[in-house]
């Protein structure tokens, strides 16, 4: 039972704050998707946290211990970006290698069987791979480390659609066969949304939600009807964006429902992760922060 | 634990890059001159002993020993991508260096004493040999110190490439690009100042600079250099620099590319 905890991490780069105060609580055997808008400080904490940059405050840890320069917590971690730390000129057989002789082990059996259905020539050398097959080497090493925090920063860039089907199958199936912390990564909301068990969102270097995915699409609620109706019945209510088509308005609230009667004319459901995130980080017009203009 | 693995993985790349370097100064030293020999028809005019004559046998591998210290921040990718810090790549790679310099130093001498000293029938083919190999007259003593010193040099070299090389890496390639133009204009402005000032200006002679060296390199009015004050001054150095690398090390963080 691993857990991997971020304390009060801040960072900046000159003036701009990345993250500020950043408190995060990894438990084990869990996916957790790390959503943001781009520039929202998701790298550079995928970064610190694996020690790969320093923090200007704060600690990240691993079972209480701090892991900065710390090999046996170090040892734990995985973080495949795409950020190419591995050298042009090498061979993806010798990085396979000494991966596995610096991580203390290798799943091989794992390693073939992805080798084969991503069909990945491991005789090659690295600078020769193509944006995908890049992505596909990492991903092949980020599944078959042992390690108990595998974090994946933007996991299917340069995958087709064929590709990235496969290796989200691929993940569940590792994930199920050797449960641990996955931390994924990523702007394909809607891809991720049905594998993740909790969702954390990073916004201007801020966290704005984190929570189990069950809980969040329990607070979306779609309130489509007439614009008088779903106005009337949304009022005071956390509305974060709205659609109009027409006579029609759909707001979305997110948030707890009270005991309101719900009129006839107006349908209540669900509203997916996608539409939650672009309204809460404020994507478009209908977002949050226009609702309260 | 990991030191061990990570002193292994870096072993094997640099003691590979040596292999390659030994291999391409001897295709460009030896094989090359004799190939343009035969081409051009005057194969009588080559000659192997002459060809290994030159210095560059045992120059080659001090300057290969400078050039792979101001290298690091590649392996630090791979490492740090593998869960190692940086105090264990510090580690590792002093012990490294410890080895190469250790199976670098023995080659020279030995390539010294076996080859070219029975073809150049000279005694001074190195700084020790040239300079202070007067100062003890018992040969194996003289063989051990000159082992020390040579070595000592070569330990410096490497650590000063350290130090450069780290430095650098601090910085972004632009910061790099700026500090690698301006320190030499810096340092010539500087050296041409002072020089002038010592011309000029009596009372600007420092003679202590000039005491201060020759005490360093243990000069000696009459009779031979004294190797040991050099000895001294090059562990004292050694100790500085290591411990300004391990802090360079410290230090160490990806780079926004």
């Amino acid at each position: 039972m691993s857990v991997l905890e971020v304390n009060h991490i801040s960072k900046s780069f000159g003036s701009k704050h990345v993250l500020s105060d950043i408190n995060l609580t990894f438990e084990d055997n869990k996916i957790y998707g790390l959503l943001g808008r781009n520039g929202a400080g998701k790298s550079t904490l995928l970064s610190i946290m694996t020690n790969r940059n320093f923090a200007d405050n704060g600690e990240v840890k691993i079972d209480s211990e701090d892991v900065s320069d710390n090999d046996s917590k170090l040892g734990l971690m995985y973080l495949m970006s795409e950020v190419n730390l591995y050298a042009d000129g090498w061979k993806l057989t010798q990085i396979m290698k000494d991966s596995e002789s610096l991580y203390g082990g290798f799943d091989h059996q794992l390693a073939d069987h992805l080798i084969q259905e991503f069909g990945l020539d491991v005789n090659q050398k690295f600078g020769k791979l193509s944006t995908g097959y890049n992505s596909i080497f990492k991903l092949i090493l980020a599944l078959c480390l042992p390690v108990r925090f595998v974090l994946l920063d933007e996991p299917v860039l340069g995958l087709d659609a064929n590709h990235r089907e496969l290796f989200y199958s691929e993940l569940i199936q590792s994930y199920s066969d050797n449960p641990r912390t996955f931390i994924i990564s990523t702007h394909l909301i809607e891809e991720v949304a049905n594998i993740i068990s909790d969702v954390i969102v990073l916004d201007q270097g801020r966290v704005i939600l984190n929570q189990p995915v069950e809980d969040v699409l329990a607070k979306t609620h779609s309130v489509v009807g007439p614009q008088k109706d779903v106005e009337q019945y949304t009022k005071g209510l956390n509305v974060i964006g709205h659609d109009m088509m027409g006579t029609i308005r759909a707001n979305y609230v997110y948030g707890d429902l009270d005991d309101r009667i719900l009129p006839d004319t107006v349908q209540l459901s669900n509203f997916d992760l996608q539409k939650l995130f672009i309204f809460l980080t404020n994507q478009y017009e209908g977002s949050g922060k226009n609702e309260n203009k | 634990m990991k030191t061990n693995k990570v002193t292994k993985f870096l072993f094997r790349r640099q003691v590979i890059g040596l292999a390659e370097m030994y291999l391409f100064l001897f295709a460009a030293f030896l094989i090359l001159p004799f190939l343009f020999s035969a081409i051009s028809g005057s194969l009588d005019d080559y000659s192997l002993s002459q060809q290994m004559q030159g210095s560059w046998v045992t120059a080659a591998f001090g300057v290969y020993m400078f050039a792979i210290s101001t290298l690091s921040y590649e392996n630090f990718k791979f490492l740090i991508q593998n869960g190692i810090s940086r105090p264990t790549f510090f580690n590792a790679q002093i012990v490294v260096n410890g080895l190469l310099i250790l199976i670098g130093n023995t080659f020279n001498l030995v390539y010294q004493y076996l080859v070219l000293m029975p073809l150049v029938h000279a005694r001074n083919t190195n700084i020790f040999m040239s300079s202070y190999s007067g100062y003890i007259h018992n040969s194996i003593l003289d063989f051990i110190a000159n082992f020390i010193f040579s070595g000592l040099l070569l330990v410096v070299g490497a650590l000063f490439g350290m130090v450069i090389g780290n430095f650098l890496t601090l910085f972004s390639k632009f910061v790099q690009r700026i500090i690698l133009i301006a320190t030499p204009v810096i340092g010539y402005i500087t050296l041409m100042y002072t020089a002038s000032r010592v011309i000029l200006d009596r009372n600007f002679q420092m003679t202590w600079v000039a005491n201060f060296a020759k005490f360093i390199l243990g000069y000696r009015a009459t009779g031979s250099y004294d190797p040991f004050p050099m000895i001294v001054a090059m562990v004292v150095i050694a100790v500085v620099m290591l411990l300004i690398t391990r802090y360079l090390f410290s230090k160490k963080q990806l780079k926004r590319e």
